[in-house]
């Protein structure tokens, strides 16, 4: 090979690479956008992501709701593990995404929806003593009139968009 | 995505017709594929950590997994593919010296 030759091949070598990678990139991002990547996201996340950080301890979260609520650890946890309570926070979440990301108005839930839902889910867990579903109806019954605007108030932002 | 793939080929044809050792030119789209998985891999681990950074009232270990592991299939799919065309390299190169002797 002479030397123009050399330089030419380095050249469609380093091209080549460039649009592999970003061809194996895209097809990520394809894959994402097909499986509707925001809904699968929200469903992997759980009440224990919201009140754990990376490394598995608990956030600051965690001991708010513990102090607010009064309850041990042992009754914490029955409310982390709620199926009910984990199935509520998809639809919250979800609700909040599209509300947020879509800016569709009516995907938003009013404050007795909100607290009705929470109710729904804290009856339907079998696991929790009566005094326990007392203490977060009670605290239910006390935030009501904020709770539409604290959980739509959360920042929901975009990573591909920023 | 098939602009993509028709420019990959492109480059491939263009890369055999510079070369005049088609085995240098395969050994060479061999470490080309390996190179870009790497690559791959690295974007992945960079959008892990852009992830952590920008998230940080929650755990996020289980949607970094969900997205880590689509780049892990994405980047293998090119490490596969440069194996294979390595070992076409190697057998076709035995053959060439099987056929000089």
């Amino acid at each position: 090979m002479n030397k123009r030759n050399i330089v030419l091949v380095s050249i469609v070598v380093v091209i080549l690479i460039v649009i592999c990678t970003i061809t194996g990139t895209y097809a990520v991002v394809i894959n994402v956008i097909n499986e509707n990547g925001t809904d699968k996201i929200v469903n992997e996340i759980d009440i224990i992501d919201l009140v754990t950080n990376d490394d598995g301890t608990y956030n600051d979260t965690y001991y708010s709701v513990k102090n607010e609520l009064d309850i041990t650890e042992s009754e914490a946890d029955l409310l982390i593990t709620s199926i009910p309570l984990n199935k509520t926070l998809d639809d919250i979440l979800k609700s909040v995404i599209e509300y947020k990301l879509h800016n569709n108005n009516e995907a938003r839930y009013s404050n007795d929806e909100l607290c009705s839902m929470i109710e729904d889910a804290i009856n339907k867990t079998t696991t929790l003593s009566t005094q326990l579903k007392n203490k977060v109806l009670e605290k239910l019954a006390y935030y009501k009139q904020d709770v539409s605007d604290y959980v739509y108030d959360i920042e929901v932002v975009s990573l591909g968009d920023s | 995505m098939f602009f993509l793939f028709f420019a990959i080929l492109i480059c491939v044809i263009i890369l055999f017709t510079l070369i005049k050792n088609k085995l240098l030119a395969l050994k060479i789209v061999s470490i080309v594929s390996l190179s870009s998985g790497i690559l791959v891999l690295f974007v992945g681990y960079l959008s892990k950590i852009i992830i952590e950074a920008n998230v940080n009232v929650i755990n996020t270990n289980k949607i970094v997994n969900l997205i880590l592991n689509k780049f892990l299939i994405s980047s293998a799919i090119f490490l596969i593919i440069s194996i294979i065309i390595y070992l076409i390299y190697v057998l076709l190169k035995r053959k060439k010296a099987s056929k000089k002797i």
